[in-house]
């Protein structure tokens, strides 16, 4: 059967774009680099069934909340004057390269810090890239039909921390707030660090209702640079009117992190009391 | 929140918390291109987010607890394969879509960074946009390219 130019046209068009599972899955989601050995991995996989083209760069940032207490990062090129960035002093190796289908890459990170640098903590964040092989573009280029499609790429950034000499860290908590937000109580937890390390941590928070009964639990596991002011929801059913209590209890407990990379403080407790009306 | 949805994260929290940290992996992918397929000069051709079909689709696996920042490298047109012409595209307010395994579906403006946190969990996350041809409109296959960047606070 002999296919007119239109015809094709039209049958590609119809066609649902294919299923790409472009991208590959990163490990582990942070970073942490010693002075002694300078030097950490990532672990790239790529679970598709083409090849992915990956990238390696960095940047500098850090979580920081905006006035609706949203936890949020801006990666830039570079750290401001003034941040303890270590984004000019790391390479990658391999800093391009194209992971098999179903293969894994690992990917080093070297650090050459500067001569002298002082004791403390570096932070900076891993950009990894991965892009696929182009999906044909449904159409013809010659065809007088017009035809539209976007390709895909994405971007996983996560953080990479060099630390030097005894490192101490610590958190300080202004005033908890917190009120009812339709079904969740919304809990402001702001949180200013103490020492030269940023605080890696977890917040949980509980609401009691006059009887001790606890009705409601979050948690959240925030990185403290310098401040952060996060509004944690705790999910709750209906309540009656009355009186409640926020507990809020913070800790450098991180199961997601590899073990010993949040470094240990005493943990800090606070409560605050809502009315619901 | 509801006594199922509490029983089951609890559930696939203790089973994530058991996972040691540094075996914690998570994944970003392309799932499916935004494709307007086949455009007819002059006629603008809006896609929603929730196109299953048409709607550009990122998958993020292996969070957990986790706060992301969600941003776009949108281009605003495309260009001809072989060159000699575009077509201007744009996003709306209401063209992200973010659609986690626990809670609820939002939709957002993919023009700005968006930040979400996730409990567990795969999110799908779909985009549409708007193409407008010209009348004059020359034939031929376009294309750009839509980079997705998540940033794992």
């Amino acid at each position: 059967m002999k296919l007119s130019k239109r015809w094709l046209t039209t049958l590609l068009a119809l066609t649902p774009a294919p299923a790409l599972a472009q991208g590959v899955v990163v490990a582990p989601h942070a970073v942490f680099i010693d002075h002694a050995t300078r030097s950490g991995a990532i672990n790239l996989y790529n679970p598709g069934q083409d090849p992915v083209e990956v990238s390696v760069s960095f940047g500098f940032g850090y979580p920081t909340t905006d006035s609706a207490g949203t936890i949020k990062v801006e990666v830039a090129d570079s750290a401001p004057a003034g941040e303890p960035g270590n984004t000019g002093w790391l390479q990658a190796f391999p800093r391009r390269v194209t992971v098999g289908r179903q293969q894994r890459q690992t990917i080093r990170i070297l650090a050459t810090p500067p001569a002298g640098l002082p004791d403390g903590e570096y932070w900076g964040r891993v950009i990894i890239g991965a892009s696929g092989g182009k999906v044909p573009v449904a159409g013809i280029p010659d065809s007088s039909d017009i035809s539209v499609a976007l390709t895909l790429e994405v971007r996983t950034v996560i953080s990479v921390t060099y630390r030097k000499g005894v490192l101490t860290t610590g958190v300080t908590l202004a005033p908890l707030s917190a009120a009812l937000e339709t079904d969740s109580v919304a809990v402001r937890v702001p949180m200013t660090r103490t020492g030269n390390a940023a605080y890696l941590g977890t917040v949980r928070a509980e609401v009691v209702d006059s009887r001790g009964k606890v009705v409601g639990q979050a948690e959240r596991y925030v990185g403290v640079y310098h401040v952060l002011d996060p509004k944690i929801l705790v999910p709750v059913d209906t309540l009656p009117p009355g009186t409640y209590t926020v507990r809020v209890d913070i800790s450098t407990d991180r199961t997601d992190l590899p073990p010993r990379s949040a470094i240990p403080a005493s943990p800090v407790r606070d409560s605050v009391q809502f009315t619901v009306r | 929140m509801h006594r199922a949805r509490l029983t089951l994260l609890v559930g696939l929290g203790v089973a994530l918390a058991a996972t040691p940290g540094a075996a914690r992996a998570q994944t970003v992918v392309g799932v499916q291109n935004l494709a307007f397929g086949t455009v007819i000069p002059g006629v603008p051709v809006t896609i929603a987010p929730t196109d299953a079909v048409r709607a550009g689709q990122y998958r993020i696996t292996g969070l957990f607890l986790a706060t992301v920042t969600v941003t776009f490298t949108l281009p605003t047109a495309m260009n001809r394969v072989g060159g000699g012409a575009s077509i201007p595209l744009t996003f709306l307010n209401t063209s992200g879509q973010w659609d986690p395994a626990v809670g609820a579906t939002t939709t957002f403006n993919p023009n700005s960074p968006y930040t979400a946190f996730v409990w567990l969990g795969t999110t799908l996350v779909s985009l549409g946009g708007r193409a407008s041809p010209a009348p004059s409109q020359l034939g031929g296959s376009y294309t750009s390219n839509i980079i997705m960047t998540v940033i794992i606070n």
